[in-house]
């Protein structure tokens, strides 16, 4: 086998399209503001923990008689995790409208407010609701939560992108500038700036927003959330979606890029939101609704980091013959326990290795069916709570399922079957080293 | 040399933060004086511009930001480069600090 990767035409459109793809202005912000958003989702994550393990009445410490009393504090978790999950879509259009302005030389948190005032004036400020007598009524004041939670998050993404590019030509503009006399103190004159472009750019969405009501009826959320958002969010809950973005992460670490930043624009608003969807319903008492979503990614896919190479580590203590490999495995193995493999990807190295880049690239595709099949006909629980990626296997799975012992008996299976998808790879890569 | 500062960079400066404690202990072995950062891909921008640094190295699997960097800091006099894969996964210190302090010599 002396196949070389690195000279093919394939490799070079892999890395020219990982540096366009990666240096996009909409990219990078995407990137950037599901990053700076895990803590808001963590908190809502812990806050539905302690809630469900302390609080709870039906399965927490609050079912024994003498700390009944703990049930009365479940408004303070619950409140936490309602203004986190349930508003996923507000944080997100204000960092998103930070980031996108800072790409275009706008610094400051304000543009995020533009981008959110932007997005809400397009909404109504009122519900129908159908009351127990089945009269219909209309309740005004309100701002449905569907604007701001889960569902609102793709009309938010393109609302926030749209004002700010608005926003940042209104505000570069020198016409719409409020001259003041060279008299008045900078931060005074700086002061009345933003006006014009902040007047601009907010009637010009309020004016859309209408505009799109009286042509068809229905709100720019109705036409976004049914036409885009809902069939995406389809496709990534079916395997052969979510398999599809595993496969593309994994070819992009074989010509040795970090194919996770590759699929993360993708990959993050639809994971993200799927979990916090799964914690709202949770925490509220409900079947959670989606199977797959960002622990799912980690509890299944990449327990030892991407291409789950947990097992790649095993299979190597068991059955390797190489000293360099079993050097490397050992200098891979405490960080591996947290889910880092550098090492072991451009050490061994996997990259552009046609050997071990094969069960590289099965593996996660193998143990992410297992996964999906185990929790589709409820042997695993679903994740309801996000954990952080360098979590290790098992308390990952313990967590994120919020104590479910299906869900990390499935992880172990996953484990030893990566382990065995290894396992002859790392002999083949035995019997190399002894031609070479 | 005069406390040489050097950032490393990868995606979520994890990895990097291994390569840099090796660095470090390299470093420390030669009595050369340095302060070694490990950042995530993110952080950098924000930190190159509120700091002075020496030069900037990216973890291979984030060589795609090299040409967008160096065309961002073309006016700075600090250098860019990517690790080399091997000595990356191989964590050698040795061998970084020996690259990065090439890069300051020959800029």
């Amino acid at each position: 086998m002396n196949m070389d990767l690195s000279d093919s035409k394939f490799v070079d459109k892999l890395n020219k399209s990982a540096e366009v793809i990666n240096n996009q202005k909409y990219v990078i912000a995407i990137k950037n503001t599901f990053s700076a958003l895990l803590p808001i989702i963590m908190a809502g994550a812990f806050a539905t923990l302690f809630s469900s393990v302390i609080f709870d009445a039906q399965n927490g410490l609050a079912q024994i008689p003498a700390l009944s009393f703990l049930a009365t504090f479940r408004p303070i978790t619950s409140a936490i995790s309602f203004f986190t999950m349930d508003f996923f879509t507000v944080y997100v259009v204000v960092l998103l409208g930070v980031e996108i302005a800072k790409q275009n030389k706008l610094n400051g948190v304000y543009p995020g407010l533009i981008g959110l005032g932007s997005y809400l004036v397009m909404n109504p400020t009122f519900v129908n609701y159908t009351t127990d007598d089945n009269v219909e009524v209309v309740v005004g004041n309100v701002l449905s939560n569907q604007f701001t939670s889960t569902k609102g998050l793709f009309l938010g993404i393109l609302i926030a992108i749209l004002s700010i590019e608005l926003f940042t030509t209104f505000s570069q503009s020198d016409r719409l500038k409020i001259k003041m006399p060279d008299s008045v103190p900078t931060a005074v004159s700086n002061s009345f700036s933003a006006l014009i472009p902040s007047i601009f750019t907010l009637a010009i969405f309020a004016l859309l927003g209408f505009t799109i009501f009286q042509l068809t009826g229905m709100y720019a959320y109705d036409i976004i959330y049914s036409l885009i958002q809902r069939p995406l969010q389809g496709a990534i809950q079916g395997l052969p979606g979510i398999l599809t973005l595993m496969l593309i992460a994994q070819v992009f670490w074989v010509v040795g890029i970090h194919g996770m930043q590759m699929v993360k624009p993708i990959r993050e608003p639809l994971l993200l939101s799927a979990i916090a969807e799964n914690t709202a319903a949770f925490e509220a008492g409900e079947a959670a609704p989606n199977i797959i979503n960002m622990p799912f990614w980690d509890i299944f896919m990449t327990f030892g980091g991407s291409g789950a190479t947990l097992g790649l580590l095993i299979a190597i203590f068991i059955f390797s013959k190489r000293a360099d490999h079993r050097q490397i495995a050992k200098l891979s193995f405490i960080p591996g326990l947290f889910n880092i493999n550098e090492p072991l990807i451009y050490g061994l190295p996997i990259v552009l290795n046609p050997i071990l880049a094969i069960p590289f690239i099965i593996t996660p595709l193998v143990s992410g069916t297992i996964g999906y099949i185990a929790t589709y006909i409820g042997f695993a629980g679903k994740a309801v709570v996000m954990v952080p990626w360098p979590v290790p296997a098992v308390l990952n799975a313990f967590l994120g399922s919020a104590g479910n012992i299906g869900t990390i008996i499935t992880q172990i299976i996953c484990i030893i079957v990566s382990v065995l998808i290894y396992a002859p790879f790392v002999k083949m890569a035995n019997r190399n080293a002894e031609t070479e | 040399m005069e406390n040489l500062k050097i950032i490393l960079a990868c995606s979520a400066g994890m990895s990097t933060s291994m390569l840099v404690e090796k660095m470090k202990a390299e470093a420390a072995s030669k009595s050369i004086d340095t302060d070694i950062i490990a950042l995530s891909s993110t952080e950098v921008e924000e930190y190159v511009e509120g700091n002075d640094i020496d030069v900037l190295l990216l973890g291979p699997q984030v060589k795609y930001l090299e040409n967008r960097l160096k065309e961002q800091y073309e006016d700075k006099d600090f250098p860019i480069a990517t690790v080399d894969s091997r000595d990356y996964g191989m964590m050698n210190g040795e061998k970084v600090l020996e690259q990065a302090i090439n890069l300051v010599e020959n800029k």
